[in-house]
């Protein structure tokens, strides 16, 4: 066979030159490659050049896949709180509450977690929000643990920002994450069994004895109040439902389903997956006891319509009662009633929260169960205004007292 | 979705066609005034079709193989004039009007007088085509009883007197459907704001199937449902049965079941005469277990079907508007099969 002319030619010492060097470097590259002599050592840094093709890559990457990633309103009442209670058990294990110093284990990290005080500064709204939702390759830093989910990333979205708007200012109890949320500080204050009966005071103590508190049980439900509230303390934000006085059998069902990943949260997946059937148990079997809040009390400021919701209220109860059979909407209140223990109470839950999971139900993000199946159905014949209208007639009921027990 | 092949579907095919024959769904085994006039009008359109078909090819074989003689008597311009003139336009025009006047037979607009009708008094049911089953809805008209112009709900099941011509309101009040029950009268369109009336006199007793006539979106080929044409004094006894409300549930398994219709919101959309399920947007399920089939005639109406139905109503039926109930343990699913079975 004939080699081609440029071969023959002038050029035939350079080309086998090259080829020879082509064939050294592949060489050496496969010897580095398979002899482990490239140190994987988190203990040891990047090269210079490397972290900075590596940085290069990573924050264009953000950029340039963010660019469709609309904020929503960051300014709802309870975001800044709810995303600040997800930072303290989703990220400051690795990334430290911010401003503060980092633990010893994460802080061993390659790359090293970075404190957020400043993560607001360096990348916009929509680009914290893709990588919350994403996570980073070969950083360790996770993508979101729920599909479907990416409504719930902007509580944490919306607390960086804070964080970053106001510095560590302990004062603002909504942004000093590290110490534990008044409700928690409260219920582990008279959790934890004084060594001395006599000196306990006697309504914890009596309080104790009734419900069998353990001290696993105690930090059980100070988890659950961090975000849901209890008796006396409202959830955290309108975004999250209070859970008083819903029936055991249905808490026992949503906290399954969370654990099996049939109904996703990025909140309720690490939670519930931490949790033995005997911790369900008792947790639901708390919150069944528990005295709803009253709808009206100012507590719960979200709940008070605007006063020219009075045409959707009427179409609200309208819906709930009677539904629109003109739509094929059957009353909500046909399966949402007390001796349906199978199907949450809605009575003086929040409107947004009910709004949000209608939406849910609407776009397929809550459809795995039987019950969800149905609630799909039914939702996906609501328009945007039947939906608002029903949520917001259901925030301003008064949570009828506790039906099971 | 798994592609048949085209031999795959012979049997299937085959199936609709012998179901051609079945008289309970075919207009070439009349057993109503409409369906008889239907079927004598299609036979004398066919038979005589048939004899000016025969005709032409006769004059045609003539023309061609004829010898010169006959081809001049063709060519004659008076047996154009006759045979290809006048004898068109007169038999045309007479199987033209003749087919008017069947046409119009049974059916008139709102409030138009029908001669057909000899009493204005004629017992009238409300038709409403759904997605995708039949409203069914009886008015007490019965001028000496106290309960005059109460009405009473049914489903996918129309109960008529024999020889007595019934009107029936049809209506829509999502898309157009169309009311054909070929045994007993032509079909007759369901249109959204508009109340059509067929009158249906069946000339014998006997139960007949009817369907959906009128392509109206996924479910249409599973919209069917029974005519059921009684004697009149049968006819009585099943109106004042209909009109009842609901039995109790007897045993301890039907007693469970209520409950567990109550309780997981089936009276949403069905109701149960009698009970506190009174929900409007699914079929009345008050006497439900007395039907001939469930689901606009999709299924026999037995225990394991209606189990079926209610664990996969979706998958049976798609596009079914009712929710697959997946979540009743098997217990349960007997239970509330057992009460519904009895609401007889």
């Amino acid at each position: 066979m004939a080699l081609p002319a440029y071969f023959r030619g002038q050029l035939r010492p350079f080309l086998l030159a090259a080829a020879a060097l082509a064939g050294l470097g592949l060489f050496v590259g496969g010897v580095v490659f398979w002899s482990g002599a490239y140190n994987i050592s988190a203990d040891k840094p990047h090269w210079k050049v490397t972290e900075w093709m590596l940085r290069t890559a990573r924050n264009r990457s953000i950029k340039v896949r963010s660019r469709n990633t609309t904020p929503p309103s960051l300014n709802e009442d309870g975001l800044v709180s709810l995303g600040a209670e997800y930072f303290r058990s989703g990220c400051a294990s690795c990334h430290g509450y911010p401003g503060q110093l980092q633990g010893p284990i994460a802080a061993q990290m390659l790359p090293r977690p970075p404190d957020l005080l400043n993560a607001a500064k360096r990348y916009s709204a929509g680009e914290l929000h893709w990588i919350i939702d994403n996570g980073l390759k070969f950083t360790g830093m996770p993508a979101w643990p729920a599909d479907k989910r990416r409504d719930e990333i902007w509580a944490v979205v919306a607390y960086l920002l804070r964080v970053h708007e106001r510095g560590i200012d302990m004062s603002d109890s909504s942004v000093s994450v590290v110490s534990f949320a008044p409700a928690t500080r409260r219920a582990l204050r008279s959790a934890v069994p004084p060594r001395d009966p006599s000196r306990a005071p006697l309504a914890t103590l009596a309080a104790g004895l009734a419900d069998s508190l353990t001290p696993t049980s105690v930090l059980l439900r100070a988890s659950c109040r961090r975000c849901h509230g209890d008796a006396d303390t409202p959830p955290v934000g309108p975004q999250v439902p209070s859970l008083n006085g819903q029936s055991r059998p249905y808490l026992t069902r949503a906290l399954r389903e969370y654990a099996a990943r049939q109904r996703v949260s990025g909140y309720m997946a690490p939670v519930s997956h931490a949790l033995t059937s005997a911790d369900i148990n008792n947790v639901a079997r708390w919150y069944a006891s528990l005295t709803p809040l009253s709808a009206h009390s100012a507590d719960m400021p979200a709940n008070t319509p605007d006063n020219d919701a009075g045409d959707a209220l009427q179409l609200g109860k309208t819906i709930a009662e009677r539904g629109l059979p003109q739509h094929d909407i059957p009353a909500c209140s046909s399966c949402h009633h007390e001796a349906s223990t199978q199907f949450p109470d809605l009575h003086g839950q929040s409107a947004p929260y009910l709004a949000q999971q209608l939406r849910l139900f609407q776009t397929g993000g809550r459809n795995k169960t039987g019950y969800a199946t149905i609630m799909a159905t039914i939702a996906s014949r609501l328009s945007p205004a039947q939906l608002r209208a029903v949520s917001l007639y259901y925030a301003t009921l008064q949570a009828e007292h506790v039906h099971h027990q | 979705m798994i592609r048949h092949r085209a031999w795959t579907r012979l049997p299937a095919a085959a199936t609709v066609i012998v179901a051609g024959c079945n008289s309970s769904q075919s207009a070439l085994a009349p057993a109503g005034v409409d369906a008889e006039r239907i079927n004598l009008l299609f036979q004398v359109m066919t038979v005589s079709g048939a004899l000016v078909f025969v005709a032409v090819m006769a004059f045609i074989a003539l023309a061609l193989f004829g010898n010169a003689r006959q081809r001049a008597r063709l060519a004659n311009e008076k047996l154009i004039h006759v045979a290809g003139v006048a004898f068109p336009a007169v038999v045309l025009t007479a199987l033209l009007l003749y087919g008017f006047v069947v046409l119009r037979a049974g059916t008139t607009g709102a409030g138009e007088g029908n001669s057909f009708i000899s009493r204005n008094s004629a017992p009238s049911v409300a038709v409403n085509g759904e997605l995708w089953w039949w409203r069914v809805q009886y008015t007490n008209s019965d001028s000496n009883s106290s309960s005059v112009g109460t009405t009473f709900d049914s489903a996918n099941e129309l109960h008529i007197p024999v020889n007595e011509p019934v009107r029936l309101l049809l209506t829509s009040d999502n898309v157009i459907h169309s009311f054909w029950v070929p045994s007993l009268a032509g079909k007759l369109d369901m249109i959204p704001g508009r109340r059509n009336i067929l009158t249906l006199t069946a000339t014998k007793p006997g139960v007949f199937r009817g369907q959906c006539a009128e392509y109206c979106g996924g479910a249409h080929a599973m919209m069917s449902f029974f005519v059921v044409a009684h004697e009149p004094s049968e006819y009585a006894a099943w109106r004042a049965h209909e009109a009842s409300p609901a039995i109790a549930p007897s045993t301890n398994s039907a007693q469970r079941g209520a409950q567990l219709f109550l309780d997981n919101g089936c009276g949403a959309c069905h109701a149960v005469r009698g009970t506190s399920a009174t929900g409007t947007i699914g079929p009345d399920l008050t006497h439900m277990a007395s039907r001939r089939s469930l689901a606009a005639a999709t299924l026999p109406n037995d225990s394991a079907s209606l189990a079926s139905w209610i664990v996969r109503s979706t998958h049976i039926k798609p596009e079914s508007r009712m929710p697959p109930y997946t979540f009743f343990t098997d217990t349960d699913l007997a239970d509330l099969v057992s009460y519904l079975m009895r609401l007889r």
